[in-house]
């Protein structure tokens, strides 16, 4: 390769990191500038209420979410049935193929089953079993990160340790619970942080459940989706950006929410694997 | 732009267009910056941009794509931008940048990697020639992989596209000077399923376009799959 076009694709190498690194600190710069906006004026949305219910729903499906998808792989990994690894890793293959807004479709239709095939024809259902249906959701939509991150810190312990404990006539069941479990604890205290970040900014699946009650007090992301779809249905073009503002408000509360979440991961396990 | 859909005009090829020109537009550029970035810096040569690629990568995950979607509203907004496929291409692109430069550094700062960096320098080649030919040629279907599921991620995330189109229905509205009405067949496939599905849940053209989603995502990463091979060694046989 010549000097000048190793040099071209070095400058175009930093200048493309440079890019990667703008876009996220563009994206909070604009949505402090657009909260930024509207702050002299009164809020049409009470945040109290969201911000409680985004805690306990992204909570309790990171918890649950994390513990199952760890579960799910140590029995596939560690208790030697293949069958069940082949099963759990086609389970887990087909929950990755889930979209969200898919999974907020389904949910509609359980919370108001007579919906399907039959609308208009139904009376909102109480508010517990929206809050249900979303931690049900985004615990389904988390097992498959969890399970991967499961799987890559287990194959992260060496060899040694297993085939030591072996020599040491431990079964396999104790070496998962008494040797790998502790192992791999600061990985699963990651993954519910890391879990908890994407609970807290899913917006499509828990839109779709809260908007089937009509609910005023929706988590933060149904917030930021139903102030912008408010906006859509607005007559006044200038009240859009008070309403895109707004829904601002509500996504610097997320990313607060999600850079605690993220730093937190990155104390218990740096090199996890999340995808 | 009230939300004024007429679901008997739904049809399955519906947004189907406007997603092809989307993803064809976001994919190549965020593929084609992701992988210029992520070369940069397995080869060391992005200076102080370097660590924050990695940070970036771990930070965008700290967003949610909702959020992003939120700021491309308020930026078409305020540039009066109203070409639906353009502003979708930008909210897909600005969504899906950071986790795909973050997979492809993972994939060129592996160890394999690295050994095949060490051996190559060892032989004399320069570190530019390492990081373009021997990365790209030695990972070239992780990176295909990669490509794959960004495009799944592009295609099927509706959050990020709803609000982003928010700001280019009111550019439009507010261009026009009078509201305009909704319509499906010029929203991307995932948002107009997520439009479809608010206003009649029980129409089973929703169930069908819902059904065309998951399949879209499970071909697309059951290809990924294919080229990268079992992401997860088995220790069964242990």
């Amino acid at each position: 390769m010549t000097g000048f076009g190793a040099r071209l694709i070095i400058m175009a190498g930093r200048l493309c990191a440079w890019l990667v690194i703008c876009v996220p600190v563009a994206v909070v710069g604009v949505i402090a500038f657009a909260a930024m906006e509207v702050r002299d004026r009164p809020a049409d949305i009470s945040y109290a209420a969201p911000v409680a219910m985004t805690i306990t729903i992204a909570a309790l499906s990171a918890g649950v979410g994390a513990m199952l998808g760890a579960t799910f792989a140590f029995i596939s990994e560690e208790f030697g049935w293949p069958w069940f690894a082949r099963v759990a890793r086609l389970i887990v293959a087909g929950l990755r193929g889930l979209p969200p807004v898919v999974l907020g479709g389904l949910g509609w239709m359980i919370i108001i089953p007579r919906t399907f095939g039959l609308p208009g024809t139904h009376a909102a259902p109480p508010a517990w079993q929206a809050v249900l249906m979303a931690v049900t959701v985004l615990t389904v939509m988390l097992i498959a990160p969890a399970f991967g991150a499961t799987m890559h810190a287990l194959h992260r312990i060496p060899a040694i340790t297993r085939e030591a404990a072996v020599a040491a006539g431990a079964t396999r069941p104790l070496i998962a619970t008494a040797v790998l479990l502790p192992l791999v604890a600061r990985t699963l205290w990651a993954a519910m942080a890391l879990g908890f970040a994407r609970a807290a900014g899913e917006a499509t699946a828990v839109t779709l459940i809260f908007l089937a009650l009509a609910f005023d007090q929706r988590p933060l992301g149904a917030v930021v989706i139903g102030t912008s779809l408010h906006g859509v249905a607005a007559f006044a073009s200038n009240e859009t950006l008070v309403l895109l503002g707004q829904a601002s408000a509500a996504g610097l509360v997320l990313i607060a929410f999600g850079f605690a979440s993220v730093s937190a991961a990155n104390r218990f396990d740096r090199n996890i694997v999340w995808v | 732009m009230g939300v004024n859909v007429d679901l008997a005009s739904i049809s399955l090829t519906d947004g189907l267009s406007v997603t092809l020109s989307a993803v064809g537009l976001a994919l190549p550029v965020t593929m084609l910056v992701a992988l210029l970035a992520a070369l940069s810096v397995a080869a060391r040569a992005s200076g102080a941009a370097g660590p924050l690629v990695r940070s970036a990568g771990r930070s965008g995950r700290a967003a949610p794509p909702v959020v992003t979607g939120c700021a491309i509203a308020v930026v078409a907004l305020l540039m009066g931008a109203t070409n639906v496929a353009v502003i979708a291409a930008v909210a897909m692109a600005a969504a899906t940048l950071p986790g795909a430069t973050s997979a492809l550094v993972e994939i060129f700062s592996s160890i394999e990697a690295r050994q095949r960096l060490y051996a190559a320098l060892a032989a004399g080649a320069s570190p530019q020639y390492v990081a373009l030919i021997v990365h790209l040629r030695a990972s070239l279907r992780s990176v295909i992989a990669v490509a794959l599921r960004t495009a799944a991620r592009m295609g099927v995330d509706s959050g990020v596209l709803v609000v982003a189109l928010v700001g280019a229905g009111s550019a439009e509205r507010a261009a026009a000077s009078a509201p305009s009405s909704l319509d499906l067949t010029s929203l991307p496939f995932a948002a107009g399923q997520f439009f479809a599905a608010a206003v009649a849940p029980a129409s089973h053209e929703v169930l069908l376009r819902a059904a065309m989603l998951v399949v879209l995502v499970l071909v697309l990463h059951g290809a990924a799959r294919l080229l990268e091979g079992e992401p997860y060694r088995s220790s069964v046989a242990r």
